[in-house]
């Protein structure tokens, strides 16, 4: 046999090389904790995503505001340096990533949804453009850190000034946009968005050597809440978050923790469903592609009861 | 910081043996700025190499690592090259406080495509927002739907065309070109082949043109694509390169290469490029842009031996002319050559087989085909000095496919009972195709089998075979088509057996959802729109059983995901000439009670033909690439840049139907020739389109030798060896026999 020409070399080894796997804040760590399962069968498995409403939503918020306060550096146009855009030009952006968005095949659950949209970025752009959009430093920053076993990364929608401060990266704001109402205090969902504005501090230290001075959420369908006045909506659209060093810490932690688990599911090949009645709530549940034999939806009969079959 | 110094922290690393350079991967440091041309053989070091030259430009040069742009062939790579400075710049700043600061995550390190991708959304360019990159399959399936110059019946002048690129339309080679030109679906899979290297290749369109007939035509169809993907915004990969170069000459660009005088953003001032020998002319011009600002400081590391990329536009003349290119861009500027040509990784017996397998062939010994080498590969494996010398070279042979496969299987059972090897995925085998077919991996994927090892084959081209594959299908299929009626005569085949599978498999669950829902179809009104989409019936369809069962088993469930990101790539295409509504609404044809027939006919002329025709594989897991336990059997594009202990080479094994023997030249070169005369920057063609060909299975088969570190083993049909099989060479058995290869033979 061949072979015996080798018999004086015992265990032959490959030498292996497996990266490092990078996790998100948000599209890993809070998708994981919203639903375990959700996020093994897409994530994991890669099953694409059918929900394209919630996609529209969100990305048409962030890229019409992002093209906003490039109108306002001149990166579109240098003839617009310091000019805010106007109720048109919002709308040209809009209709601009609209078609874009339409093309690939990613719309709003229905037109109003969309038309609503461009409201809610007009709108922002009046009330909030003329004091922000000068503050403006960058936007789109991304940052990432390396933590021996992984790679933490996010991106932050804009860095920006504090009022009366000068550029330098202690006195930066973090700002971070959510197209959503402000949930209320007790959600859960506030402690997973305060969360990820202490990671995001976290890794701007990585990379600035300084915390950030603040991390503003600001939830712009606030905006459209026309039971108030547009002072008061401002007020509740925006969430400062204060940066505690030691919460950070907390935070850091956290994350840490979720990554085992996530490491833990991946070796078991396993990922739950949550436990019924801690699910991650109706809207998410209801927008999910594999609700449909979901131990979690099925055993609560509210849930059960607001997602019958559906049919052609 | 010195050099010296940088190297000294360095060798003091935990776990790495010191820090012994050899003198050529020394002068590779010692460059200190300008062009730089690395030819570096396998297992020279050269991924160590270029780690090394990062920090030195780093460390000692004080380059801002934001400055830097490494461009590396795949995307493992690239994150290999990540961790791996990461690792060292952590030792470093815990030996050097003063570098703590230095973070070298900012360096851009990355494929090319995905580097443009990125920089082009970092920078906003407006010509580059929100367009969907397309893979190969989607693009085929849009060229298919979209473009008169396939869609259209044949006239005079696409006739001639067709009938000019004949060697690269789909369709079985043995089938006459006017036969295979009349199927649209080949003349979309021509158009592909030809779209990507108009871009590749750099070709000047108007001249094109200007060349009159069928080449007017072609630039028309060219055109017409080049705005239908900017309608519907999309990108190719190739457009993507083309968009770059745009982005480079624009405002947006200036800023990304020149920089805004900021540590943040300081511009680009280190190109440096792995495996140049698979660049193509549009990536040599987006190098040669960024590297435009004196000194000119990018540096070229590849090897045009192991230049195996030519089927998709790759020019290894890009990197045998480098020097020229340099002269041509820059002017009279010094370029210099670096050979690393020391192997580490294979018993010298191997290195001498690669250098004599390479060398045999006269056809490279011609002037310009091979760079400017210092010389051959040089055995320096520490392999060689524990175990000395041994017949590291074997040859295997049989008489038929199945005993060829016997021995193979017995060789690797022998090593794994006797404790040469502890793994099954020590050893790898290598083919030109790894298909789960009769002529290529099934007899070896069997003979493994029945002596207990599993394999681990995902390019096996059989993804369309799994029962969970055809089961999913054919269920909705059985929902959207009962009793089949609109399926084309061609792919009624396929299409029975995905509803057979549905038939025997599916719940009674399942089947009662499946006859409710086509009730609630039989009941609808003339084009009523349907409560649901496309996705969300399949993903229903999902949730009965067997698939949650299914799902349980990581490679099933991961085969059902891979079907949502298909028909997600089918339903999200805008329709040809009505792009307001997408292709996931589903609603009822003219006559009601049926689902719209022109989206069943759509669905089976453009996906399901299309799948029939390219086949698909598995996914392979980044992360996982060789599962242990099993015998990785891989095409030898799969096993570039890789080693395995042991490497088992196979050629195509005897079946019925006639094969193109690869030392003939194929449409890649045809393609190549046909183009030349409008390139922008005409090549110099090293030969004829035969001696071309006769080039790339040379050098595939050295990549596929010089993967193996302690033994190499080559099969072959008896009868083959003498007849020469294409990945013998021209030594044949005479050679064979005189360099004293041990052989297990089995004569016929």
């Amino acid at each position: 046999m061949i072979w015996q020409n080798f018999r004086h070399i015992q265990d032959a080894t490959r030498s292996t090389f497996t990266p490092r796997r990078r996790y998100s804040v948000t599209s890993d760590i809070l998708s994981f904790r919203r639903c375990s399962r959700q996020y093994g069968f897409e994530s994991e498995h890669g099953y694409e995503p059918s929900r394209t409403s919630q996609l529209f939503y969100g990305t048409i918020v962030h890229q019409v505001l992002d093209r906003a306060h490039a109108h306002y550096g001149g990166l579109l146009d240098s003839s617009t340096t310091g000019l805010l855009p106007n109720d048109q030009d919002i709308e040209s952006y809009f209709r601009e990533v609209q078609a874009s968005l339409r093309a690939r095949g990613v719309r709003g659950a229905r037109i109003e949804v969309e038309e609503q949209a461009l409201r809610v970025l007009q709108l922002f752009n009046r009330v909030e453009g003329p004091e922000l959009y000068p503050r403006v430093v960058d936007t789109e920053h991304r940052m990432q850190s390396d933590q021996d076993r992984f790679v933490l990364h996010g991106t932050v929608d804009v860095l920006a000034q504090s009022i009366g401060a000068d550029q330098s990266f202690e006195s930066l704001e973090i700002w971070d946009y959510k197209g959503l109402r402000r949930p209320q205090d007790n959600d859960p969902r506030m402690n997973d968005l305060r969360f990820q504005m202490l990671v995001y501090a976290s890794l701007y230290f990585e990379r600035h050597g300084v915390y950030p001075s603040v991390a503003n959420l600001y939830f712009l369908n606030e905006l459209m809440d026309e039971s108030r006045t547009i002072a008061k909506r401002r007020e509740r659209a925006l969430l400062p978050v204060q940066i505690d060093p030691l919460e950070v810490e907390v935070a850091l932690t956290a994350f840490h923790g979720t990554v085992s688990d996530i490491e833990s599911c991946r070796s078991n090949q396993s990922w739950p469903a949550p436990s019924v009645g801690d699910g991650p709530g109706e809207e998410t549940c209801t927008a999910c592609d594999h609700r449909w034999n979901c131990p979690t939806v099925r055993e609560d009969p509210y849930l059960a009861g607001r997602m019958p079959l559906r049919y052609p | 910081m010195e050099l010296n110094e940088l190297l000294e922290i360095i060798g003091q690393m935990p776990g790495r043996s010191a820090m012994t350079l050899t003198s050529a991967q020394h002068n590779v440091l010692d460059v200190p700025s300008g062009p730089l041309l690395v030819i570096a053989g396998p297992g020279s070091g050269k991924t160590e190499v270029l780690i090394l030259r990062c920090l030195r430009l780093i460390y000692v040069d004080k380059v801002n690592p934001r400055s830097m742009f490494v461009s590396t062939f795949t995307d493992k790579a690239a994150r290999e090259l990540q961790d791996r400075l990461s690792s060292y710049a952590a030792w470093i700043s815990s030996q050097s406080v003063e570098t703590k600061d230095i973070d070298v995550a900012h360096i851009r390190i990355g494929t090319l495509h995905s580097l443009c991708n990125d920089i082009m959304h970092e920078f906003r360019f407006s010509e580059y927002q929100n367009f969907r990159l397309m893979d190969e399959l989607e693009q085929l399936i849009f060229i298919n739907e979209h473009l008169d110059i396939v869609r259209k019946n044949l006239n005079i002048e696409t006739r001639k065309l067709w009938t000019k690129f004949g060697s690269v339309v789909g369709g079985f080679p043995n089938i006459p070109v006017p036969s295979r030109i009349r199927s649209r679906l080949n003349r979309a899979i021509g158009f592909r082949n030809i779209v990507g290297r108009l871009i590749e290749y750099r070709v000047n369109i108007q001249e094109m043109r200007d060349a009159g007939d069928e080449w007017v035509t072609l630039a028309d169809g060219y055109q017409d694509y080049v705005e239908q993907l900017e309608n519907t915004y999309r990108s190719d990969f190739a457009h993507v390169q083309a968009k770059f170069i745009d982005f480079i000459n624009s405002p947006r660009g200036t800023m990304f290469l020149y920089g805004d005088g900021t540590s943040d953003n300081p511009g680009i001032s280190h190109i440096l490029v792995d495996e140049y020998q698979d660049t193509n002319p549009i990536q040599e011009e987006i190098y040669f842009s960024l590297a435009q600002a004196k000194p000119h400081n990018i540096t070229v590391v590849g090897d045009d031996d192991q230049a195996i990329y030519r089927f998709r536009g790759g020019t290894v003349d890009c990197l045998v002319g480098f020097e020229s290119a340099c002269h041509q861009a820059w002017g009279n500027i010094d370029v210099p050559t670096v050979s690393l040509l020391e192997n580490h990784r294979s018993h010298k017996r191997i290195v001498q087989w690669c250098n004599d397998f390479i060398t045999s062939y006269p056809e490279m010994s011609v002037e310009g085909v091979r760079s400017q080498r210092a010389g051959n590969l040089i055995p320096a494996s520490e392999i060689t000095g524990k175990y000395g010398d041994y017949p590291s070279v074997s040859l295997i042979t049989g008489n038929s496919n199945q005993s060829l496969a016997r021995h193979f299987a017995d060789t690797v059972r022998g090593m794994l009972d006797n404790g040469i090897i502890s793994d099954p995925s020590d050893c790898a085998l290598l083919m030109r195709s790894t298909r789960d077919n009769n002529a290529w991996a099934q007899p070896y994927t069997t003979a493994l089998e029945d002596v207990g090892i599993s394999v681990h084959n995902p390019r096996n081209n059989a993804f369309l075979d799994q029962m969970e594959v055809k089961t999913a299908l054919g269920a909705l299929v059985s929902v959207l088509d009962p009793g089949s009626t609109e399926v084309p005569r061609q792919l009624q085949k396929i299409v029975s057996e995905w509803t057979d599978a549905y038939d025997y498999n599916a719940s009674t669950e399942l089947k009662q959802y499946v006859r409710r829902a086509r009730s609630e179809i039989s009941a609808k009104i003339p084009r009523q729109m349907f409560q649901i989409g496309t996705s969300e019936l399949f993903y229903i369809i999902l949730s009965f059983e067997p698939f949650p069962s299914w799902q349980q088993d990581i490679t099933l469930s991961i085969r059902l995901a891979k079907l949502t990101q298909l028909l997600e790539s089918y339903t999200s295409m805008p329709r040809p000439y009505d792009q307001s509504r997408t292709r996931n609404w589903l609603a009822a044809s003219a006559d009601g009670h049926e689902v719209s027939r022109s989206w069943i006919r759509s669905f089976y002329w453009g996906l399901v033909s299309i799948l029939n025709y390219e086949g698909m594989n598995d996914d392979e897991d980044e992360y996982d690439l060789f599962p242990t336990g099993r015998v990785p059997i891989m095409t030898i594009f799969q096993a570039k840049g890789l080693q395995f202990p042991f490497v088992f080479v196979a050629e195509r094994g005897k079946a019925r139907g006639r094969s193109r023997d690869p030392r003939e030249p194929s449409g890649t070169h045809e393609i190549e020739s046909l183009l030349h005369p409008f390139r922008i920057t005409p090549p110099n063609l090293a030969g004829t389109d035969s001696e071309r060909a006769v080039h790339d299975v040379a050098r595939l088969y050295y990549v596929a030798y010089s993967r193996a570190q302690y033994g190499l083993f080559i099969l072959a049909h008896y009868d083959a060896v003498d007849g020469g099989s294409p990945h013998l060479g021209p030594l044949g058995r005479q050679w064979l026999d005189s360099v004293e290869i041990p052989s297990l033979n089995e004569r016929g």
